[in-house]
């Protein structure tokens, strides 16, 4: 039975992860037309996003052709993901420890990718070159170790030490820390104490990849392989699955200035049909009475 | 200042969980930065401590009475759990339940967004007025109380918080200590909003307890789906006051003006906060000229509530600003209007362009543009005569967040004033990134108890520190110097601060809107249209 462990854990723990966010996305997704609550600057505005303005401040503007750039809006979220701006701007405190781990979050994530599309490659046949996949796998796994641990320990600090951070920080956010340091740090141990390290994730994902048992793993490899399954487990059921909800906070609220059209009047014609359950008596709502019958009831 | 712990909210106590000092405060500049020199605060009565829910930071903005006994304490805990669930339902709160939702299960924690909230700041770092403290006993209830399990898990998690009364009057009086300017939520890594939060308490509050300030209520929006306007006036009222207004200025300024009234068929319905129409008549009046000297086909409404463009449901209850915004609507329907006209007045726009668009069907969906806009275009055109060395002094601009941050209306009245005021200076920040009045979210027309003193001194002081530096460059009162502040709510908080700090003596400043500076350039008018006085 042993022998399977690893597999069942990758297994189950991908999973768990895979549902997880799907249920989580699904959810937000579903969540019914709110009224419009945007805010500037509102990235997709073509020709006015540096500046925060928006097509209201055009004269008639029901009449003219609405300008938009996905560019503008591709170009925000990048510098958003990978710079972490808004923190930058704002939080100049913690951005250098949230920035590095982050980044070491990102790299992990290709350094990932790259075992997996090797991995594929391998299953199907075909032997990648040591250039295309050792190397930068290295370089990517060098950087996410050093720069996830030195994130994760430095905001763990900070979230101790620092009076504003500690006030606010539940256990929850510690533990999802800790396991982040542990992920990373356990990694990065693992390269400078065992040569072949990166190849053993390789061969780790081969086996997982082609569901073959009896693999050994020992150490600081099994720490943080360890580690990785089980943050992909958690993950979902984490805050830290903001990067999926940050698509929504920003496409569905935040520069969501669509208009009403025939679709949306019809979805707003449904909603505005459900009943009201406020007990307020100047709303007059008797649980019975819909939306329209309360507003039009004063 | 001693910190205050998220807890402690529960706590009872026979002291406020977190007292204002005015040695607390961030210092303004001379001649401001003497405390010894300054106003102070109203005390409450004993009187007023007996009788009202006063525990929070010693302000009383709301005069929430105590509870008589233990029975209608009970009452008011089961009705808050009662309405958290009822936010966090889809037949109840569809307009926001998704926003809502992803600011309370997404926060980092990370108070990024406590270093842009003016009032957190202004206040030396006040714990209770921190953006996320607000939020995060919101949050940890709403675990506690909607979820399954949620008791056990706050136990777990340290995150537990009691819920009772005293919880609920200081998350009450809370809830009118942030302006919802918005500012936290640009600042959010994650897109959320702490703005968003007080909305949402507040509508509880109002929607399943019944509870919201006097002035935004019984005097705001009952009163104007009542009588027609949250100033008390009926549509008589309205019309003898502009024609008085308007025979008086023709008088004083030497040319015709008329307002015209209920003008079928007209291209334009213009609607003001009617505020102006009694405390700023010149405002409406500015509009008057301008509109006839470009020959606009305009009118005004005197169908109740037509006349009066306020909507403070905005700011505390969903069904208040169903109800408002479609009676609007239907008088601009019956006038048969190409377009409906903001007036100077933020939250008339937001309610109205914006927050509107997802309530008004069929063809009571009729366009709506702000007067910046509109008044630009009549600017640029050239249709009226222009002289900018008659408003040959320093001016410097407030942006309503209503109007710039929540809608992107930034350039247009820039552009106005580049063109008319050669002395125009920009505060800093401006634009998108400006500061609140400190009014915002109905505050400017609460002046309870102490609370003016509160909002004049905490939540307006990072603009009156604005507009100080503004003027650097002329700060003694021998230069009078000009806010324009397009937005009656900006203007009548400002109005509060100058009047509190004494800052027409001391350094020259009035305030006024846009179209007073227009009207103050048009060589026609022969004497000058700003008046230095204004209070």
């Amino acid at each position: 039975m042993s022998e399977y462990i690893w597999l069942i854990a990758t297994y189950a723990s991908i999973g768990i992860f895979a549902l997880g966010m799907a249920v989580r996305v699904v959810r937000i997704a579903r969540l019914p037309l709110h009224l419009r609550w945007e805010l500037a600057p509102v990235p997709h505005e073509r020709d006015k996003h540096e500046y925060g303005g928006s097509f209201l401040e055009e004269p008639d503007w029901w009449m003219k052709p609405r300008e938009r750039s996905r560019m503008n809006e591709l170009l925000f979220m990048l510098k958003e993901i990978f710079f972490l701006h808004a923190v930058r701007k704002n939080n100049r405190r913690i951005w250098p420890f949230s920035l590095a781990f982050h980044t070491g979050l990102y790299c992990l994530f290709f350094m990932a990718c790259l075992l997996v599309a090797s991995a594929a490659m391998s299953a199907a046949g075909y032997a990648a070159p040591a250039a295309l996949i050792e190397t930068p796998a290295g370089i990517l796994g060098g950087a996410a170790y050093l720069l996830g641990s030195m994130g994760a320990l430095g905001m763990l600090v900070l979230r101790g030490l620092d009076r504003d951070l500690r006030s606010y920080s539940g256990l929850p956010a510690y533990l999802n820390l800790a396991v982040l340091f542990v992920l990373f740090a356990s990694g990065g141990f693992g390269m400078i104490i065992e040569d072949g390290f990166i190849g053993e994730m390789q061969r780790f994902i081969n086996a997982a990849m082609l569901a073959r048992p009896g693999l050994a793993l020992y150490h600081a490899a099994a720490i943080h392989l360890g580690a990785g399954l089980f943050f992909l487990a958690l993950l979902p059921f984490t805050s830290m699955v903001h990067f999926a909800a940050k698509f929504f906070t920003y496409h569905t609220v935040l520069w969501d200035d669509r208009r009403m059209d025939a679709a949306m009047e019809k979805e707003v014609g449904a909603l505005l049909g459900q009943p009201v359950g406020w007990k307020s008596s100047h709303l007059g709502a008797d649980g019975t009475k819909n939306w329209i019958d309360v507003v039009k009831g004063e | 200042m001693k910190p205050t712990r998220i807890k402690n909210i529960s706590k009872i106590t026979r002291e406020p969980l977190s007292a204002n000092e005015i040695d607390d405060l961030v210092p303004l500049p001379p001649p401001y930065d003497r405390v010894e020199d300054q106003p102070g605060w109203k005390q409450l009565t004993g009187e007023q401590r007996e009788a009202y829910a006063c525990d929070l930071d010693g302000v009383v903005a709301l005069s929430l009475p105590k509870p008589k006994n233990a029975e209608e304490e009970k009452q008011v805990v089961d009705s808050f759990v009662s309405g958290l669930r009822k936010l966090l339902s889809k037949e109840n709160n569809w307009t926001f339940l998704q926003p809502l939702t992803l600011t309370l299960d997404y926060c980092a924690r990370c108070q990024t967004c406590a270093q842009s909230c003016p009032v957190y700041q202004e206040s030396g770092g006040n714990e209770i007025y921190r953006p996320t403290y607000r939020s995060e006993i919101f949050r940890r209830l709403v675990k506690k109380y909607t979820k399954r399990g949620g008791a056990l898990l706050a136990k777990l998690k340290r995150e537990d918080i009691d819920l009772n009364w005293t919880t609920i009057s200081r998350l009450y009086e809370l809830s009118y200590r942030c302006t919802m300017c918005r500012r936290c939520a640009q600042a959010c890594p994650m897109g959320l909003d702490n703005g968003l939060i007080t909305h949402e308490l507040r509508k509880l509050f109002s929607q399943e307890l019944g509870w919201a300030p006097r002035e935004l209520h019984e005097k705001g929006t009952v009163q104007q789906l009542t009588v027609g306007s949250s100033t008390g006036m009926k549509p008589a009222v309205v019309r003898d006051n502009i024609s008085f207004m308007d025979e008086d200025l023709s008088e004083e300024l030497g040319i015709k003006i008329e307002t015209p009234w209920d003008v079928e068929g007209a291209d334009v319905l213009l609607i003001h906060n009617a505020g102006e129409i009694l405390a700023w008549p010149e405002n409406p009046a500015a509009f008057a000229i301008i509109l006839n000297a470009a020959g606009v086909k305009w009118t005004l409404s005197s169908e109740a509530p037509a006349y009066d463009g306020v909507n403070y449901g905005l700011f505390y209850d969903d069904f208040q600003l169903a109800r408002i915004v479609t009676r609007h609507m239907e008088v601009a329907k019956k006038l048969g209007v190409k377009k409906v006209i903001m007036g100077e007045c933020g939250h008339q726009h937001k309610a109205m362009m914006t927050i509107a668009d997802r309530i008004l069907t069929g063809n009571l969906n009729i366009p709506r543009e702000s007067s910046l806009t509109f008044i630009e275009d009549i600017v640029a055109s050239g249709r009226i005569a222009l002289d900018p060395s008659r408003n040959d002094f320093p001016v410097t601009l407030h942006d309503p967040c209503n109007i710039v941050r929540n809608l992107g209306i930034v350039e247009p009245q820039r552009r106005i004033l580049r063109k008319i005021c050669p002395r125009f200076r920009e505060m800093e920040p401006h634009g998108v990134n400006n500061y609140c009045c400190g009014g915002g979210g109905g505050a400017a027309i609460m002046s309870q108890h102490n609370f003016k003193d509160w909002r004049v001194s905490v939540s307006g002081r990072m603009k009156f520190r604005q507009i100080l530096e503004a003027f650097s460059d002329s700060p003694g009162p021998e230069i009078k110097k000009y806010v324009c502040a397009p937005c009656s709510n900006c203007k009548g908080q400002i109005r509060d601060i100058f009047e509190y700090y004494g800052a027409q003596e001391k350094s020259g400043l009035t305030y006024g809107g846009l179209v007073e500076l227009i009207v103050n350039a048009m060589p026609e008018i022969k004497t000058p249209y700003i008046k230095w006085d204004v209070t």
